[in-house]
């Protein structure tokens, strides 16, 4: 087991080379520096700059480099300081603005993945147990909503249903009495009237394919015959079923956890847009829009980081929980 | 049916099943895989039950211990009645999750199927789903107990170095092995009866051979009363005390071994034994007779076995309505109009 978590840790390198690359590589890739756009910017306000003082922005920002020259500066930089570079639009560094609005993206992304699997995996359990039931198929049609709405369409119809219904608008995290506020008891009852909606908006998403895994997975499992082997023994026919055939279809939801944290990271960017969250979608496209490019490749390179490291967890710990897989993996 | 005798004393009997009838209500029909089964198990004996695939062999097993799934399957009429501490308990009348039918689940009567790839939950180990068993069916014992039961059972049936093995998981035994852990499995409570339900069938010859042995040596230790469900005439003839004939839902001959193979009576029985060369010789596995076995969706009237008999008489044997049952000898029965003199 120690093995395979070191080779796959191994392994991961590459990839996440990989990623900087391309990240990098977004950074270069809009036509026209984004020097020039920032001199554009700045004559359009009626400020010109005269060659050398453009010039000695290049130099500050190593852009007289060459490509490669410039991704080993920006990389060492990231790895040795953890700085990403200058955001243009905010004129601030690209580590503060992320360092301020990860935690609360890294937040909604893992609390919605529970909620994910908090509603999905009862859900799934019953349909399969009761397949066919009213229940049954009352689940699988408010799933396909789920699936079919699109996210932010979901966001602004609950946000207006609880205005309409509550007064209270969901817009932002915080009221505005917290906005800048420092953490208190009552500035997180004040997170927790708002965050539900961006949490449900994004389970609903990913609730419906998890549920219709489990059902079929579970719908498989239980005629099988190991568990009947398990009820010929005379246990309770709820506890074999949880022992047995449902951990069994448990663990390929386990292995989704790897296609689904780009699902809710890029649902979580749509919504926070929508819902006008300080988190770091909206930074994302506000830094697309205005060809903020270190910025954009930064939060690009953190996100498909993060995302390929979650990949990483749920592999060990599916091997962790299911012996077959852990002897099938860990034999070199 | 059985009148009092020293071999069918009712106080050695310890299953009885009568006219059981179990079907299977599907969309498009009725499968009657069971259909007025009647046989008796004695304490300490092997009844050994034979029968062309299909022929609801499993579905009899499986209705013994109220596992048909439920809906499609039903058990519609008939009884099962287990004899136990001088109380009859009629299984029939039992609902399949009640706390009595799970007593003798496992307890008094305990199963092993024919699949033992496939018969142990693949995420527990071997020795945790044993102990369970044993922790389930006595709540005084404590998990060290179970688990040294379970080493010392896993010993009894052949498992080397019970000790480590107790911690493997299912993929890390060898089919043999599983079916040998399974045995164990099923043995644990101390059963009076172990339903093998084809015990031996995906296995290879040699380990046939030792689980059949086992299996034996185990039944004389404990005195166990064992139902052997086999296609193989040559393990039943071996381990079996009583044999019972099934064709197509149907009980159509009923014997001691010796009677079954010496004289057999139905014409089923009769085609089943053709294929063996001389009583001297090696046994041989049952060959095809000729005609294909009807669907048990719709049975023909009168006897199940008239499309294949070359004994067919026309206007009795299609006649619609059961066969008789008739004792032909002392504890002998065969259900075929040939025998009835009327
Ligand atoms: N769950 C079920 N649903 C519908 N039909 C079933 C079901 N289980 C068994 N049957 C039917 O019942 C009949 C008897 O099946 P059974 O499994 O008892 O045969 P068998 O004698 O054990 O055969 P084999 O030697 O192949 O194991 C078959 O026609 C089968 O199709
Ligand atoms: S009852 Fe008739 S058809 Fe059936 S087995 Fe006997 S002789 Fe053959
Ligand atoms: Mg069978």
């Amino acid at each position: 087991m120690k093995a395979f978590i070191v080779r796959r840790m191994i392994l991961i390198i590459p990839l996440l080379f990989l990623i900087s690359v391309i990240s990098f590589a977004t950074i270069l890739l809009p036509p026209g520096s984004y020097v020039e756009t920032y001199v554009q910017n700045l004559e359009r306000t009626g400020f010109i700059m005269d060659q050398g003082q453009i010039e000695a922005i290049y130099r500050q920002y190593g852009l007289d480099q060459p490509a490669a020259l410039q991704y080993v500066l920006w990389m060492s930089n990231f790895l040795l300081k953890g700085e990403m570079g200058r955001s243009f639009i905010y004129q601030r560094p690209v580590k503060e603005i992320i360092m301020e609005r990860l935690p609360m993206s890294a937040a909604i992304a893992l609390v919605s993945l529970a909620v994910t699997w908090l509603i999905a995996i009862p859900i799934g359990i019953y349909s399969a147990l009761r397949q066919y039931s009213v229940g049954d198929y009352i689940a699988t049609v408010i799933g396909f909503v789920g699936l079919a709405l699109p996210n932010f369409l979901l966001a602004l119809a609950i946000g207006y249903w609880v205005f309409a219904s509550t007064g209270r608008a969901i817009t932002g995290l915080f009221s505005i009495e917290y906005k800048g506020a420092p953490w208190s008891i009552a500035k997180f009852v004040d997170l927790l009237g708002n965050i539900w909606l961006p949490i449900v908006v994004i389970a609903s998403a990913g609730t419906a394919s998890l549920i219709r895994i489990l059902r079929a997975t579970l719908l498989d499992e239980k005629n099988k015959q190991y568990v009947t082997t398990a009820r010929a023994k005379g246990l309770p026919e709820w506890r074999l079923i949880m022992k047995y055939p449902v951990r069994v279809a448990i663990n390929p939801l386990i292995s989704t956890i790897g296609w689904t944290l780009p699902f809710i990271v890029s649902g979580e960017i749509i919504v926070s847009q929508t819902l006008g969250l300080e988190t770091l979608g909206p930074v994302l496209l506000a830094a697309a829009l205005g060809e903020d490019m270190f910025l954009v490749g930064s939060i690009v390179m953190i996100l498909s980081s993060l995302t390929v490291v979650g990949t990483l967890l749920s592999d060990i710990l599916l091997a962790w929980v299911d012996p077959r897989i852990r002897f099938e993996r860990t034999r070199v | 049916m059985s009148k009092n005798n020293v071999r069918h004393n009712t106080e050695d009997l310890i299953l009885e099943i009568k006219n059981l009838k179990t079907h299977f209500m599907l969309d498009t029909g009725t499968i009657h895989a069971v259909d007025g089964v009647n046989l008796t198990i004695s304490r300490g004996k092997t009844l050994g039950v034979i029968g062309e695939s299909g022929c609801g062999k499993s579905v009899t097993a499986h209705s013994i211990l109220r596992l048909i799934p439920s809906p499609p399957g039903k058990i519609v009429d008939g009884e099962i009645l287990l004899h136990r501490d001088g109380e009859v308990i009629d299984i029939t009348k039992l609902k399949p999750t009640e706390e009595m039918m799970r007593n003798i689940r496992g307890n008094d009567i305990g199963m092993i199927f024919q699949e033992p790839m496939t018969s142990f939950g693949p995420l527990h180990t071997i020795g945790d789903q044993i102990m369970e068993t044993i922790l389930i069916h006595n709540d005084a014992a404590n998990k060290n107990e179970a688990r040294d039961q379970a080493i010392d059972l896993l010993r009894q049936v052949g498992i080397p170095n019970p000790e480590q093995r107790i911690d493997a998981y299912p993929h890390e035994f060898s089919g043999g092995m599983r079916q040998r852990a399974m045995i164990a499995m099923a043995l644990c409570c101390s059963p009076t009866l172990l339903i093998a339900d084809e015990p031996t069938t995906s296995l290879d010859v040699t380990i046939e051979a030792q689980i059949l042995e086992l299996l034996t040596g185990l039944q004389a230790q404990t005195g166990m009363a064992i139902m052997l469900i086999s296609h193989n005439l040559a393990v039943v003839s071996e381990m079996a005390d009583d044999i019972a004939v099934m064709y197509l839902g149907k009980r159509v001959e009923f014997g001691s071994t010796d009677a079954i193979f010496d004289n057999p009576l139905h014409p089923y029985t009769q085609g089943l034994w053709q294929s063996i060369p001389s009583v001297d010789g090696p046994l041989e596995k049952l060959v095809p007779i000729p005609g294909i076995v009807p669907s048990p969706r719709d049975l023909p009237p009168g006897c199940v076995f008239a499309s294949r008999c070359s004994e067919f008489m026309p206007g009795i044997c299609d006649a619609p309505k059961p066969v008789p049952i008739i004792e032909a000898e002392p504890d002998h029965f065969v259900a075929c109009y040939l025998y009835s003199n009327g």
